[in-house]
């Protein structure tokens, strides 16, 4: 038979084994005989559930190292910069002409992001091209 | 002569705005008074916005017919 030191809520009084302090708890502890096979099989039944533990924490971590490696692909993704070019006005005016010519409508994000124009410079353009009665609104 | 705002407190309604920015901030959809979920947010450093149209040319497409 082993002998281990267990806590009980309704110890026999002739089983104290003495006073201890859990944090800021203090319990008292009692002797307790429990068979070898007993403990044996607890310990096993402990150890199990401690591999399978580990084997959750494991699997948990692999996911989330895969989940910061797809967010950190789609950041950098996201972080695509696009080159403004650096046109004269009379030939940033002649591409928005032929752009405008060989599409439907066309709005000014869509200009800019197309030729790679500053907004401002295309917005200016297209209102001169309108004074110039070359572009209008579309439906 | 396109007509730009620089004044403090002035307001800009459009349907469409398009903007070019350094640097913006959103923060999470407002339910407003519409079915329509609304969003507030600020926008950074040289700024520029524009009311979007579309816009088409008024060139004759030249047909070529054989």
């Amino acid at each position: 038979m082993n002998q281990q030191i267990i806590m009980l809520d309704e110890p026999a009084e002739d089983d104290l084994f003495g006073d201890t302090t859990i944090g800021m708890e203090s319990r008292r502890q009692y002797k307790v005989e429990i068979p070898a096979q007993i403990l044996n099989y607890l310990g096993q039944i402990i150890r199990e559930e401690v591999r399978s533990m580990e084997e959750r924490i494991m699997q948990r971590i692999e996911l989330l190292e895969q989940r910061i490696i797809k967010s950190k692909e789609s950041d950098a993704n996201s972080e695509e910069v696009i080159l403004l070019r650096s046109l004269s006005r009379e030939q940033a005016k002649e591409e928005i002409m032929e752009l405008l010519d060989k599409s439907d409508k066309l709005y000014y994000r869509d200009i800019a992001e197309a030729l790679r124009l500053d907004l401002e410079q295309v917005v200016e353009i297209v209102k001169e091209l309108e004074a110039e009665g070359k572009v209008g609104e579309a439906e | 002569m396109v007509a730009t705002h620089y004044d403090k407190g002035e307001g800009i309604k459009g349907d469409k705005i398009t903007v070019q920015c350094r640097d913006y901030h959103f923060g999470k959809p407002i339910k407003g008074t519409s079915r329509d979920k609304l969003q507030r947010g600020s926008l950074e450093g040289t700024v520029y916005c524009v009311i979007d149209k579309p816009i088409r040319s008024l060139r004759k497409k030249v047909q070529h017919i054989d």
